[in-house]
């Protein structure tokens, strides 16, 4: 729902470490070290923790770490798939989300690389329930709004 | 940790074995927790084994993770559990009180300040289930710093050179696991031969006592008969809990029948 939430799974973000699973890394945790439900709207990433190498590019300095919420991903998702023909894996559709900001930002031309990590075939029976839920709920704020 | 040399000096000189109960902390909520501990003690617990719950306990089975289900939702922290080991201590002075966790509780409050917490509360050994021989360095120096007895697993397919570590890495005594796998009585434990006990006692470690899997007399005869110095029960007793989880004046006895039987047969 965003790293501004409680419902995340940005554990980068968090700036916590401790041990989960085996690995020393950062981990969404209580200050009694027990562990904190994940969120997220793509499998990949609903984990109360990163890969260890994660932990270590980020503390080296060698990679920079942003949080990217549900919507951001989704709208991404939609506009690869439209735009390309390219369906991302919900986890790519942050990527995306990201470099959709960066390019916005941009004042002069840039060419930006995204990692595609997976397809995103897996992902639309999740994403179209995702979206007719939301058609749904906004028809509905629609039909209320119109009775008053 | 000098109070497990001598519970096994006095065993030695009954010759018998020890019978070690396990439950975890809080479990169903502190003050039946402190009756149940108390029950386990009066019907004959050698030792105690207890567990700060846990969100994430990845060694144990079903039972027991219902356990540390049961003590979150009750809202046990580890400064309650630590809280109720103190009130074990008073009730019983001499009894060795083993800890048996996961790392990321030692690491929360930071490694130095957790052992010394449990040293006052009254701890004498700590076991850390998701700490491999070859990273426990860190936490090995930190117990031994507070007089405490790092607790080593043994598992069935020990190479020389882990015996040789965990003789001499570990005190108070020696893990030995009855199996692969996670906590619980849905799979007994294989009972190691006298062989291999006898193998892992020339590295000469603190005194080697089975766990995992172990619910029933005969497993207890059994194992000391082939070498084992006492013997874990933890799954089978939670499961009394679990069933008469509302009904304490069945629970208490029942435990308190259990841990006799158990004691009876070392």
């Amino acid at each position: 729902m965003g790293i501004n939430t409680h419902q995340h799974g940005a554990a980068l973000s968090t700036g916590s470490y401790g041990i989960l699973h085996g690995a020393y890394t950062a981990i969404m945790q209580t200050s009694d070290g027990q562990i904190e439900e994940s969120y997220s709207i793509s499998a990949g990433l609903d984990y109360p923790a990163v890969g260890p190498q994660h932990t270590f590019l980020q503390q080296s300095g060698r990679a920079e770490y942003v949080a990217i919420n549900d919507d951001e991903a989704l709208a991404a998702f939609q506009l690869l798939a439209k735009a390309e023909g390219i369906i991302p894996a919900l986890e790519s559709s942050h990527a995306v989300a990201y470099a959709l900001k960066l390019a916005a930002a941009a004042t002069t031309p840039q060419v930006l690389l995204i990692n595609l990590s997976g397809r995103g075939d897996k992902d639309l029976s999740h994403v179209h329930s995702v979206l007719a839920a939301q058609a749904q709920q906004q028809a509905e704020q629609a039909t209320t709004e119109g009775a008053e | 940790m000098q109070r497990y040399q001598q519970m096994f000096s006095r065993l030695a000189t009954e010759g018998r074995g020890a019978f070690v109960p396990f439950v975890t902390l809080g479990d169903p909520n502190p003050e039946l927790s402190f009756e149940i501990i108390k029950a386990l003690i009066d019907g004959g617990a050698d030792a105690l084994e207890l567990g700060i719950p846990f969100s994430d306990p990845i060694a144990d089975g079903p039972t027991i993770q219902n356990a540390n289900i049961r003590a979150l939702a009750a809202g046990v922290t580890p400064a309650m559990s630590f809280e109720l080991i103190k009130k074990i201590r008073a009730y019983a002075a001499d009894i060795p009180i083993g800890l048996l966790l996961y790392s990321n509780l030692v690491m929360a409050k930071g490694v130095d300040g957790f052992y010394a917490v449990a040293a006052e509360a009254g701890v004498d050994s700590v076991l850390i289930a998701d700490v491999p021989l070859h990273e426990s360095k860190m936490f090995r120096q930190a117990a031994m710093a507070h007089n405490i007895a790092p607790i080593y697993i043994v598992p069935p397919n020990v190479d020389d050179d882990d015996l040789r570590a965990i003789a001499s890495y570990g005190r108070g005594y020696t893990y030995l696991l009855s199996r692969a796998g996670v906590t619980g009585a849905e799979t007994k434990a294989a009972m190691p031969t006298a062989e291999l006990i006898n193998r892992i006692r020339q590295y000469n470690p603190a005194p080697p006592l089975l766990g995992f899997g172990i619910s029933s007399p005969e497993q207890v005869r059994d194992a000391i008969a082939n070498g084992a110095a006492g013997a874990i029960s933890g799954s089978a007793i939670v499961k009394l809990i679990e069933q008469h989880l509302h009904e304490p004046a069945i629970l208490l006895p029942a435990l308190r029948h259990f841990a006799s039987a158990m004691k009876a047969a070392t």
